[in-house]
């Protein structure tokens, strides 16, 4: 009959609608927008990621929420959209790193770990039987003395930015970088601007709690996630009235 | 069949020296089934990287195959990591193919050695898979006693180019005096991070300039 014209293009994610879109891919992009917000920078010094846990209730424990994730030695990522397929992705990144390891006797490359999470992710796009990944990542590490940060997305494409916000909040985390971004920053200048833009992403939701920290230094190109306690430094030296204005620099 | 195969160019002598900028792979090129010198001019040598060359005793069907993969392997790497690969990875990528064959195994004895961004380094690999850095000089083949006796005796640590690619040969013509199953000429191959350059010395014929002690 005659709605049955209409629909289609989006039961399957291995079929194109007329005008070249694949609907299932775009509605995973979607899940990524409403995830919480995840942002990286890539400065002089290093890289950073921090993320919004979205701590949604008081009786919820914190530390039970991890969107941060070491993958090797020399990498960490940061994840937005569904926390159970990053996990898997999480998961699989490790694997890749641990298997470089194996086949090289080297650690692997950060460009091609991020590709071959992206490559995993696109298979997801192409064939029928399972789901796009909800999921977005924010790939962080140093290699060879050089700081790289990559953004992928549930398509499999993947872009290298010296910072980017991905989730809810990347809209507003990208207008603060746009406007503030510097290359020659040091890494507390970049967690200071990370927060910054954390902040105007969760129109100001945001406290010691529900911030998760990771950093990794070109000199010490160690990937660890920060400790409450340092965390809690850094958010209170923020002076987020001003944040409006161009903050005495 | 496995045992003619065998029989092939299991008698070769093949050399690698480290250097202060660089390293030599030194082969003769004698191959042999039995008592019979099959060919005079084997291919003992084979690029598989930019700056990094691989030796080969053994099956020369075994050997040839090998070669092959790790020039695709090495290829591969290049196009996929947008840089070339480094002797340790190639020289464990190749012990794991090999480890994996352990029990239809390649019949090899091999050398990878080559230049990177860690410097001059070359990797002995067996036919199980085994692999180890050899810091040196290190020789392989049914000639490599002979070899190692001259190796021994004239390597120094602070060797040039030429010094270190004339005791390759020196060591080469002592286990081709001596052993049967190598012979005929020479190929020398010098490896810096400049270049890749395989050297013909004809020895066969008495004519090399290199022969004069």
């Amino acid at each position: 009959m005659q709605p049955q014209y209409q629909m289609g293009y989006d039961r399957a994610i291995t079929v194109f609608s007329p005008d070249g879109r694949l609907y299932q891919v775009e509605y995973a992009r979607e899940a990524v927008k409403r995830g919480t917000t995840a942002v990286g920078i890539k400065c002089r010094e290093g890289v950073i990621l921090l993320v919004d846990k979205r701590v949604s209730s008081r009786l919820l424990e914190p530390s039970s929420i991890e969107k941060i994730y070491k993958i090797d030695e020399h990498i960490g990522v940061a994840s937005s959209g569904l926390v159970g397929d990053a996990r898997l992705l999480v998961d699989r990144a490790r694997v890749e790193a641990q298997i470089n390891r194996v086949t090289y006797d080297e650690a692997i490359d950060v460009e091609t770990l991020a590709k071959k999470i992206c490559d995993h992710m696109q298979v997801y796009t192409q064939f029928g039987g399972a789901r796009p990944y909800g999921t977005a990542l924010l790939i962080a590490g140093v290699f060879e003395g050089e700081a790289r940060l990559f953004e992928t997305d549930p398509s499999g494409t993947l872009l290298e930015y010296k910072a980017t916000g991905i989730g809810i909040g990347r809209p507003a985390a990208m207008k603060i970088f746009e406007e503030e971004y510097n290359p020659e920053m040091t890494n507390a200048d970049a967690i200071r601007l990370g927060l910054k833009a954390l902040h105007a992403a969760t129109e100001g939701k945001f406290d010691v709690q529900t911030v998760e920290i990771g950093v990794i230094e070109v000199k010490n190109p160690v990937f660890h996630k920060m400790e409450p306690a340092e965390v809690k430094s850094f958010v209170e030296q923020m002076d987020f009235e001003s944040a409006g204005e161009p903050s005495g620099e | 069949m496995p045992e003619i195969n065998q029989e092939i160019l299991k008698g070769t002598t093949t050399v690698g020296l480290v250097f202060h900028d660089g390293i030599v792979l030194a082969t003769e090129k004698r191959a042999t089934m039995g008592n019979l010198i099959a060919s005079k001019k084997a291919k003992k040598v084979y690029q598989i990287a930019d700056r990094i060359g691989m030796t080969t005793a053994g099956g020369v069907g075994d050997a040839q195959q090998l070669a092959r993969l790790m020039q695709v392997e090495c290829n591969l790497y290049k196009v996929r990591h947008g840089k070339t690969i480094s002797v340790v990875a190639a020289a464990t990528l190749l012990s794991n193919y090999l480890q994996q064959n352990r029990y239809y195994p390649y019949y090899v004895q091999l050398l990878v050695g080559g230049v990177d961004r860690n410097g001059p380094s070359v990797y002995s690999v067996d036919a199980m898979g085994g692999a180890s850095k050899e810091d040196d000089i290190v020789s392989t083949g049914s000639g490599s006693p002979m070899a190692y006796g001259v190796l021994e005796d004239r390597f120094e640590a602070d060797m040039d180019e030429e010094q270190a690619a004339a005791l390759a040969i020196r060591s080469l013509k002592a286990a081709m005096r001596r052993d049967s199953a190598s012979g005929e000429d020479i190929s020398v191959v010098v490896i810096t991070k400049d270049k890749y350059e395989e050297r013909a010395v004809e020895v066969a014929k008495g004519n090399g300039p290199e022969l004069a002690h």
